[in-house]
């Protein structure tokens, strides 16, 4: 697949985007046997291009085991590709090692889910914060201590509270030490995985306030992963929805949410209850059947067919649909329907749900 | 609705647990009644008090201290009743639907013989008989090839098919009332639809009542008829769903759904959150549990005094727990949204919060940033109190009011590190007290105490 022709070039500016993925691919092994050999994989990421500008967020949409997690695993290569490339700023890193790769990560961060188990207990948040800057920068110890309390500051927190370990936060606080020490060492990316999902609402809105000023101020580049779509929207510039692996639609936020063209996009967005009664009672509805298939064992051509509402009405018109099982459907853009985003679907079709 | 159709009537339930550090009152004072056909929404975030709730009227919580109250359960009293009764009454009556299927069923039997069980309890049947009705009810919550499901294990079902087979042993006895606690929390947003409408299917056909749990106002939007608000074990606002959220009456109940992101939102407004954490059950803040998180609330006096009690509001049945309860009219989240000034905000409070959340009293560290913040925060609240004095057209005096509220923020910064017990004396603050320490930490100082609504009720006038 031709991937790179896949991302939407025409939302980004003309200037080399900071991030490139170019048709991930990531397999874990199944074990089995008396000798645990490999007796399938699980394919969890399934080619997956995409790009990210410097300044802007990309939100990574889907439900749990979709590979959302892995693929940004993927991007700063805490995992490594079965195949593909992640390119950062012009540089190829899913193939850096040792001390080299040291040095880029300098350059991309992550913010994990739980932040109770992403930081260490034993540690105090002024240690923690305190550790990349030694390693990266080598720095004595009031120019650390200095840099610890203006990011303890930068999120909202007290310097005094370096003193402090994370059991003595609030998990809104602790959230908010994680962001600080991806944020230590300046980085030009960070990934957030689930930033938010582990909070509650009032708490989560004052997380979600901090990284959209961090990144006015600071001119960060934003991976967001969520299942939230709400959440997804209030933050990103671009979104991507993916589904079993691999992206089924992709594209600049107002697309995806007023104009979805990918009926498992359509299907997510319905679902999703609005606090509002009167406009909730309104609405119609698209319930999916069934269950996401194992990864393990994929079904053919559109990975989506086995639960796909839009095949089967169509089905019932009496279209042939078995396209769908045998051909892969691309990435890509349908002008001649009218489809402004790209989208993986034979019989993509706009359809407004929100 | 007429009353023989309520069917569980709680009354002012008061229950918590005992632990080394004081005792945990996770309900306290709660009332409302549940009748057939309706969809009872209990909202509130961790900690609210909303599963204990539920959790008592079942007995399920053997640790429990039930301090005071009543639960009627059509009319009998389910807290004199002993173990053997409330057996009888468990599952076959009211039955529960939990949170994480996974923990709530067995793994070493099959989902047949569990939902089977039911009937055998209940209603003696024999095994076989047993199973067939368990097929019956796979059946009914929509899971493909029943009589083969049946003989799985819970381990072999996906998260959606075991949380309708939770449903299915759920309504096998047919029970008046469904407590469904956080039904949809684990489960992805295609299956939660899924499971939502299976819930609302079955509730039709065998014509019960269902308690929803959730922290989902979104869930509560679409399913709800009327809802409960909760924070700190005390129930905040109690109205019919279109009450909660077209006419919100508490202010706590306006932060949830300002601070929500929306579907339709397009990411151009910052989200406003409430500010601070919920508190800590065993120290709760004197006076209104919310106060030290409230936007509205005008300490020192009135709100970290008296503990506001649920009153009746507007209409039939719209009740909230606030002192100002009647100015809220004039503030929706969309004014709120305008008008506060998020950003500069959201810092300040988690400084404050934090000192909540420990307990620590170091007073020098919470002052020293109090007041390297107190000018944002006080700007930040007088615009907040601006804006509703903008919106308050009628109001008799505007500017007064505001300044008040631009004091109030540095009493906040000032009260935070303090939660201990010795906060439970407010009552020095009383009648002269209370205006003449607004008036003096307001910058700019208004000779006149701010305004007093006229439709306040007489007795909180008194100072």
């Amino acid at each position: 697949m031709t991937a790179t022709l896949d991302a939407p070039a025409e939302t980004t500016e003309a200037s080399v985007p900071l991030l490139v993925a170019d048709d991930l691919v990531k397999n874990f092994p199944i074990r089995g046997g008396v000798f645990s050999r490999t007796v399938g994989h699980v394919s969890a990421v399934a080619g997956v291009s995409m790009q990210v500008a410097r300044g802007e967020t990309l939100g990574l949409v889907g439900e749990s085991g979709c590979g959302k997690s892995t693929t940004g695993r993927l991007l700063l290569n805490l995992l490594r590709p079965t195949s593909g490339t992640v390119t950062f700023d012009g540089r190829q890193i899913s193939r850096m090692k040792g001390k080299e790769l040291a040095e880029m990560r300098r350059r991309f961060q992550i913010v994990f889910q739980d932040p109770y188990a992403s930081l260490n207990p034993r540690m105090t948040v002024g240690t923690t914060l305190a550790e990349p800057l030694k390693f990266h920068f080598g720095w004595p110890k009031d120019k650390i201590d200095g840099r610890v309390s203006e990011l303890l500051s930068t999120v909202g927190l007290s310097p005094e509270h370096a003193n402090r370990f994370p059991h003595e936060f609030s998990g809104g606080q602790r959230q908010r030490v994680g962001i600080a020490r991806a944020l230590a060492l300046e980085p030009e990316l960070i990934v957030l995985d689930e930033p938010v999902s582990a909070l509650d609402v009032s708490i989560q809105a004052g997380v979600m306030n901090l990284l959209q000023k961090l990144q006015d101020e600071l001119g960060l580049a934003f991976v967001f992963i969520a299942h939230d779509l709400s959440v997804v929207r209030h933050i990103s510039d671009r979104v991507a929805v993916m589904y079993l692996g691999k992206i089924v639609e992709q594209g600049p936020h107002e697309a995806i949410y007023e104009r979805p063209a990918h009926p498992y996009t359509q299907a997510l967005l319905s679902a999703i209850p609005l606090p509002d009664p009167s406009r909730e009672r309104a609405r119609e509805r698209i319930i999916l059947f069934g269950d996401v298939p194992s990864p393990a064992d994929p079904p053919s051509g559109c990975r989506f067919r086995t639960r796909c509402w839009h095949k089967a009405a169509l089905e019932e018109g009496g279209v042939d649909t078995s396209v769908c099982a045998n051909e892969e459907p691309l990435l890509q853009i349908h002008t001649e329907k009218g489809i402004d985003h790209p989208a993986a679907c034979h019989f993509a079709q706009v359809r407004s749900l929100v | 609705m007429s009353t023989d159709d309520v069917l569980l009537s709680v009354r002012d339930l008061r229950a918590g647990f005992d632990t080394d550090d004081g005792m945990v009152r996770a309900v306290d004072g709660v009332s409302f009644d549940v009748t057939r056909g309706e969809v009872f929404a209990i909202v509130g975030e961790s900690g609210s008090g909303k599963s204990v709730t539920a959790m008592t009227v079942l007995g399920l919580l053997p640790t429990i201290k039930i301090e005071g109250g009543e639960i009627l359960w059509k009319g009998r009293d389910l807290l004199s009743l002993d173990e053997q009764e409330r057996r009888r009454v468990r599952g076959k009556e009211i039955a529960m639907i939990f949170q994480d299927p996974l923990t709530a069923l067995n793994p070493v039997h099959t989902v047949g013989r569990q939902i089977g069980e039911m009937a055998r309890i209940h209603e003696g049947m024999k095994k076989g008989e047993a199973f067939d009705r368990a097929v019956e009810m796979l059946d009914l919550v929509g899971i493909p090839e029943p009589r083969k499901r049946a003989k799985m294990y819970p381990h072999e079902f996906s998260g959606g098919m075991r949380q309708r087979a939770m449903i299915a042993m759920a309504i096998t006895c047919k029970p008046d009332l469904l407590i469904a606690d956080e039904p949809t929390t684990a489960l992805d947003v295609t299956v939660q639809a899924q499971v939502l409408e299976v819930l609302l299917g079955i509730k039709d056909e065998i014509n019960s009542a269902i308690v929803l749990i959730t922290h989902d106002l979104g869930v509560v939007a679409g399913l709800a008829h009327r809802v409960m608000v909760m924070y700190a074990g005390r129930q905040v606002e109690l109205g019919t769903t279109d009450e909660i959220f077209y006419e919100t009456r508490h202010p706590y109940t306006l932060g949830l759904l300002a601070s929500l992101p929306r579907l339709d939102d397009m990411g151009d407004e910052p989200l406003v959150p409430i500010v601070g954490s919920p508190p800590s059950l065993i120290r709760k803040p004197t006076g209104c549990a919310f106060h030290p998180r409230c936007r509205f609330s005008r300490v020192p006096g009135l709100c970290d005094a008296e503990v506001p009690q649920l009153r009746l509001i507007s209409g039939d049945a719209h009740m909230a727990a606030c002192h100002y309860a009647e100015e809220l009219q004039e503030v929706s989240v969309e004014t709120l949204r305008e008008q506060v000034d998020v950003r500069s905000e959201a810092e300040i409070a988690d400084l404050l919060s934090l000192d909540q959340v420990l307990g620590h009293a170091d007073s020098d560290a919470a002052t020293d940033t109090g007041e390297a913040t107190a000018a944002g925060a006080a700007d930040a609240l007088a615009a907040a109190g601006n804006a509703r004095a903008q919106v308050r057209a009628d109001a008799t005096s505007t500017s007064p009011r505001a300044e008040a509220e631009a004091g109030i923020a540095t009493t906040d910064e000032e009260e935070a590190p303090a939660p201990g017990p010795e906060a439970n004396e407010p009552s020095d603050n009383g009648a002269a007290g209370a205006t003449s320490a607004s008036v003096a930490q307001a910058p700019v100082a208004p000779v006149e105490k701010p305004v007093a609504p006229a439709d306040r009720p007489e007795g909180k006038d008194a100072r």
